[in-house]
């Protein structure tokens, strides 16, 4: 008995403070988030501009997707610098970011399906759903900074983007003279900021954790 | 003889599984958190470098750098007020504080003069398409809600951090005192008129930063613009002028001579900077697109890229290349 209840401390005593260190509602339920995924529905329409950047030759969605996704990410890595000198190219990112994942959509609707089927009795899947979540987390946050949502369809979402992208990229680009002392603090701002941003953000992240770890490791 | 060895046998057996459940279920728990604390590590030892750096910057007695320093002081007391709730394991606080020094460092960002400035004044609005002019001020509309569902929420976190000893309207305040565009007064006031259920306590905590004379004075204007905004014959005059109840102008006024593209252009001038504000393009999307681009894809991409800037493109990519 005294054992038992020895074990029994030892268990609140180790549990306890992570428990309450983690405590944080997640938001919406796992079969919520899997709603919010959507379905893969291929585009019907495309901006001008888009349609000239995938070329003639490419012409189905799987060759589009793939084309966006590579161009996507080398905008997505490029310094502040040449997102200043050209700031259109972000929101047409952006755009091709929507194409990128109704890519990863498809490609794991299968598996989707059978963690689906398989939930909450198995967590079929669990890593590939949780990394979908992810990725639809991204899509929201982004939307939102150009007043869209989820809701948004997906035509909608990308034509939003390119037509402001073209809208800053037919402003002047114009080059003012700064102190090397004030591009240091610009500098160091920046630094400031993301560091704070990645911090805050890890914070925010937490609700979601253990809603991924609820999928990933039943 | 044996007896007593089978029983302590079996009570050690016990207490090995239950040792072993608690050690599986303290791992799932422990897990999470310990990426916090390593983010929090990195945080602390980032903001300290960081901080170090701007003290060694030379002092100039230009009123520009004074400025800027003396707003980014500020934050150090902020951002030290978050780390010590993170260490108590206020994380509600601790969030909360955070959301206030991201926008100030925003605040204190624009304030920095650019190197490069996209002038959109430039722009002939008569040649744009009519679906690029609905789509513009759609997304003007759209962002100008974003922004005050923001302040709201700012302004309700900046309460909630004062009950727990740090007046952040006070912080506000001296940052705008010292010259940097921040928010103020009139933000607060707007805050508290459009969500009235936040107005007592918003007010209590405000008056023991700003003076109460002029946040009540401020009030009553946000109160007026409120009334008049939401009176029906003002939107009908406004509508009836060819402009929405947001100031927004219709696709004819536009075409009109009479349309103040100016003003419009200032006005998509700040929305780029609240994009590049927002980071678009930061975070785990981008990571995760990344990790699916090979490194071939990428020398591909950046000889690409190289061949179609012209000039000097060093200072194109993250590593100078």
């Amino acid at each position: 008995m005294k054992i038992k209840i020895f074990i029994i401390f030892l268990g609140l005593w180790i549990l306890l403070p992570s428990k309450l260190f983690s405590e944080s509602a997640s938001p919406l339920t796992v079969e919520e988030e899997i709603k919010l995924l959507g379905i893969f529905s291929e585009p019907i329409k495309y901006p001008d501009g888009m349609l000239k950047f995938f070329g003639t030759n490419c012409k189905t969605f799987t060759c589009r997707a793939n084309k966006a996704t590579k161009e996507m990410s080398l905008t997505f890595k490029r310094s502040k610098v040449y997102h200043q000198r050209k700031p259109g190219q972000q929101l047409y990112a952006l755009a091709m970011f929507e194409l990128f994942y109704l890519n990863q959509l498809k490609l794991k609707e299968k598996k989707v399906k059978e963690f689906i089927k398989s939930w909450p009795e198995k967590n079929k899947n669990g890593k590939e759903v949780v990394s979908l979540i992810k990725l639809n987390k991204s899509r929201e946050k982004m939307r939102k900074s150009l007043g869209m949502d989820l809701n948004t369809g997906i035509e909608e979402a990308i034509e939003r983007y390119w037509i402001m992208g073209d809208f800053l990229q037919k402003g002047e680009i114009k080059k003012e003279k700064i102190s090397k002392d004030m591009k240091k603090r610009e500098k160091l701002i920046s630094k400031y900021k993301k560091a704070v941003n990645n911090f805050n953000t890890a914070l925010k992240n937490k609700h979601y954790e253990d809603l991924y770890n609820k999928i990933e490791k039943k | 003889m044996i007896k007593k060895f089978f029983e302590i046998n079996k009570k050690l057996t016990n207490f090995l599984f239950y040792i072993f459940l608690i050690s599986i279920f303290s791992t799932f728990f422990v897990k999470a958190n310990d990426d916090l604390e390593k983010s929090y590590k990195n945080f602390v030892k980032e903001t300290n470098d960081i901080r170090s750096q701007l003290n060694s910057l030379s002092i100039d007695n230009s009123s520009n750098f004074v400025v800027i320093d003396n707003a980014i002081k500020q934050m150090d007391v902020v951002v030290e007020f978050a780390q010590q709730n993170f260490r108590n394991k206020n994380l509600e606080i601790t969030e909360k504080t955070l959301n206030f020094v991201d926008k100030s460092l925003v605040d204190i960002n624009n304030s920095v003069p650019k190197e490069f400035v996209n002038d959109l004044s430039v722009i002939d609005m008569s040649k744009l398409q009519d679906k690029e002019i609905e789509e513009i001020f759609q997304v003007s509309a759209d962002m100008k809600k974003n922004k005050k569902d923001k302040l709201a929420s700012l302004v309700k976190d900046m309460t909630d951090v004062d009950k727990e000893g740090l007046n952040l309207f006070e912080v506000s305040k001296n940052i705008n005192d010292s010259g940097i565009k921040t928010l103020n007064i009139k933000d607060i006031a707007k805050a508290v008129v459009d969500n009235p259920s936040i107005k007592s306590e918003v007010i209590e905590s405000a008056e023991k930063g700003i003076s109460p004379e002029e946040l009540a004075k401020q009030l009553a204007e946000a109160e007026k613009l409120g009334i008049a905004e939401s009176t029906q014959k003002v939107s009908e005059a406004a509508k009836a002028s060819g402009f929405t109840k947001d100031i927004m102008p219709s696709l004819e006024t536009m075409k009109s001579d009479f349309f103040d593209a100016e003003a419009h252009n200032t006005a998509m001038q700040e929305m780029a900077a609240d994009i590049e504000a927002g980071g678009l393009g930061e975070g785990m999307g981008a990571a995760e697109a990344a990790a699916t681009y090979s490194e071939s894809d990428r020398d591909a991409q950046k000889a690409k890229s190289e061949a179609d800037c012209t000039g000097n493109c060093a200072g194109d990519t993250e590593s100078g290349q």
